[in-house]
């Protein structure tokens, strides 16, 4: 029987990597979410749950490492079946948790001139299909393809609040958050689809943080 | 004259309050903060409802005055708003 040994360097960086970033996922969405709380404005509504799904993501992905780290320490000896099919589901999950953040993220920037997109029900089922697109096309590439129209849809509503903001300052704080954030997933993207060489984990993992410690000093200076 | 919105609208209720002294009667209220008296009483309602102010009663009378929920909104108000703004939502 076919056992799961990852080499524990890898997943050690992993859990540490998603645990770093899930919470400082969850610190903005708290950080937020409170200023929703006193002013019950939508964007802010919006924009909060961005890093909720993102840090669910996360979260997941560190549930997954951990559990291949107690796998590796203490020998657990689970057969590679039980491991894949958490792999699949981990997948599928941070598919789903990846798209809805992402959505909401063009939610946040649009829901004022578009009511469609500000709608719940749409950001959840877009996602929804996203996710379960690997089972229906039994291909990741039809994953791979609709995470790359989101991140054109992302550019495209990027520009269209550029273009409709009454403020135009084109370095203002929110243009340079948004491209890092769109750095950030392009990265992370690049690693899970194998595009970027696995050598270059760790440089990534870095590169990463760097970006997400830099976003969330950009928004927690200002809430 | 810019229209404003329903956050600046809030917080112009909300400054007024506390520039008398955090005890405001609801007609000088109504008069300062430039509003019809139906959306006046919309506001007020969601003020309310939000427990950003409060109702006291002295003699009969009716005041408004904040509660510590419509100082923190104060507070944080400039910042928000800055920060919705850079943001672009």
């Amino acid at each position: 029987m076919l056992q799961f040994k990852p080499h524990l360097g890898i997943v050690i960086t992993e859990a540490i990597y998603s645990s770093i970033i899930f919470a400082l996922c969850f610190l903005l969405y708290y950080r937020i979410r409170k200023a929703y709380k006193l002013t019950d404005y939508r964007g802010l509504y919006l924009f909060s749950n961005t890093f909720l799904y993102l840090g669910l993501a996360y979260f997941l992905r560190f549930i997954v490492s951990s559990f291949a780290v107690s796998n590796a320490i203490f020998d657990l000896n689970l057969q590679f079946n039980v491991i894949k099919g958490l792999m699949l589901f981990s997948l599928t999950f941070m598919a789903y948790s990846s798209s809805a953040a992402i959505m909401y993220l063009i939610s946040s920037l649009l829901w004022r001139w578009v009511d469609k997109v500000g709608n719940e029900l749409f950001v959840h089922s877009i996602a929804i299909l996203i996710a379960i697109s690997p089972f229906i096309g039994k291909s990741l590439l039809l994953l791979l393809i609709s995470q790359f129209l989101l991140l054109l849809a992302l550019i495209l509503s990027i520009t269209l609040n550029y273009k409709y903001q009454s403020s135009k300052k084109i370095f203002s704080q929110a243009y340079i958050v948004y491209v890092l954030l769109f750095i950030f997933w392009i990265l992370n993207l690049s690693l899970t689809f194998k595009l970027i060489p696995s050598v270059l984990r760790i440089a990534i993992y870095m590169l990463s943080l760097v970006v997400m410690g830099f976003i969330a000093y950009k928004i927690l200076r200002k809430l | 004259m810019k229209k404003r919105d329903r956050l600046e609208i809030i917080h112009d209720i909300l400054k007024i309050i506390k520039d008398h002294g955090n005890l405001i009667l609801p007609t000088p209220l109504l008069r300062f903060s430039n509003l019809s008296t139906q959306n006046f009483n919309k506001y007020i309602s969601e003020l309310l409802k939000k427990g950003l102010i409060e109702e006291k009663y002295d003699k009969n009378r009716k005041y408004y005055s904040l509660t510590e929920k419509g100082f923190e909104f104060l507070r944080k108000y400039k910042n928000i708003r800055e920060f919705m703004e850079e943001f672009g939502l």
